[in-house]
């Protein structure tokens, strides 16, 4: 099995880590690495926008999730079917896939490999005939060896990248009046978690801190794009969106009196409409199934 | 062997999973397209069906959890 995953995984990264060391004027490891960074996250480039998108288009959503979540509290099985019911209508769906994530990890534990024991000379043996072989490498980057851990100014650029990029992603405000411990604490990891980064790529060899902050910078890249896109600021501030302009939905059948919004389409479903003034002064339609 | 990963899938759980753990307020939806999310799925796949069989269905459903799929109502048959 560990056969395996070296020939298909570890050996391919080898070659083109290899490869661009051949290729690239100076030998530099450390370019090299950059430059496979950047190509993975530009093949993982579709599916991350996406799913920031979603996950944005889902936040503008997050009253009504509310709704549901508090009307089905006891019914697990309802509350997830009148969730699905609720994006199929709004034409939203959940885009995270946990392929992508899990990709990137392993690609820190090949990188990891590749570097714990590739870059000599002594493994020239496992580069692929087609592949030209380097005549010398150099380990050197801006005077840091990326075999061996660097302690502060790779470790402290990836923790400040990673603080900045987590900032970067809008935060759902606290519902009012809630003071659920769970959410504070997770609130507070943000700020925890840099130091964690910073912690691990201390001990880590300094090409995988390189990969650490070549990664931060794309995906801050990326979710400038995107909060830009959607007018959210370089540090996107959540979208707030009145519940009057939220799309329509509706409850399933045994929605009581605060339903929301109705689809104009499915008008002849419905009969017994009322007209109901929400607090806020948001005039809504309750129609029930026949 | 089956509380051994049911345990890590929990640790998992309550730490990085982004539809349990630190960062599940981010995603107000759950951040998985697939309901249940993968690593519930693995744990329950695991319980029911055993561990060669369960952590193999398991991977299964995970490279199944790609951009190019559709997501959706997947439970443990």
């Amino acid at each position: 099995m560990a056969n395996f995953f070296t020939t298909i995984l570890f050996i391919p990264m080898y070659n083109l880590l290899m490869y661009f060391v051949a290729i690239l004027p100076g030998h530099q490891v450390a370019w090299s690495i950059i430059i496979v960074t950047i190509v993975i996250r530009l093949l993982l480039l579709s599916s991350s926008i996406k799913a920031s998108k979603s996950t944005l288009e889902m936040q503008k959503l997050q009253p009504l999730l509310n709704e549901i979540r508090t009307k089905y509290k006891k019914d697990q099985v309802k509350q997830s079917q009148e969730t699905m019911k609720l994006f199929k209508e709004h034409k939203v769906s959940p885009y995270g896939s946990c392929l992508p994530t899990i990709v990137q990890l392993v690609v820190l534990i090949i990188f990891y490999r590749v570097i714990m024991i590739g870059f000599n000379l002594d493994h020239l043996n496992l580069i692929y005939s087609f592949i030209p072989k380097a005549s010398e490498i150099n380990l050197f980057f801006l005077g840091i060896n990326v075999s061996k851990p660097d302690l502060w100014i790779l470790p402290i650029l990836a923790g400040v990248l990673q603080f900045v990029q987590t900032k970067m992603i809008p935060q759902p405000p606290m519902a009012k009046g809630s003071n659920d411990p769970m959410t504070m604490m997770n609130k507070q990891m943000i700020y925890f978690f840099p130091f964690i980064t910073i912690f691990i790529a201390r001990s880590l060899p300094a090409g995988l801190a390189i990969y650490w902050v070549v990664t931060s910078v794309v995906m801050i890249l990326q979710q400038w794009y995107i909060n830009s896109k959607f007018g959210l600021g370089f540090f996107g501030h959540f979208p707030t969106v009145a519940t009057s302009k939220l799309p329509e939905y509706t409850l399933g059948s045994e929605s009581k009196s605060d339903g929301t919004e109705i689809h104009p389409k499915h008008e002849k479903v419905y009969e017994n409409d009322e007209k109901k003034v929400r607090a806020k002064g948001v005039e809504i339609t309750v129609r029930r199934k026949k | 062997m089956k509380q051994v990963i049911i345990f890590i899938i929990n640790i998992y759980q309550k730490t990085f999973s982004p539809d349990h753990g630190w960062f599940s307020y981010r995603y107000p939806a759950g951040f998985c397209k697939y309901q249940p999310d993968c690593s519930e799925y693995c744990k329950q796949v695991i319980e029911k069906k055993g561990v060669v069989k369960g952590v193999a269905l398991g991977s299964w459903r995970v490279l199944r959890c790609n951009p190019w799929s559709a997501g959706g109502h997947d439970p443990v048959k």
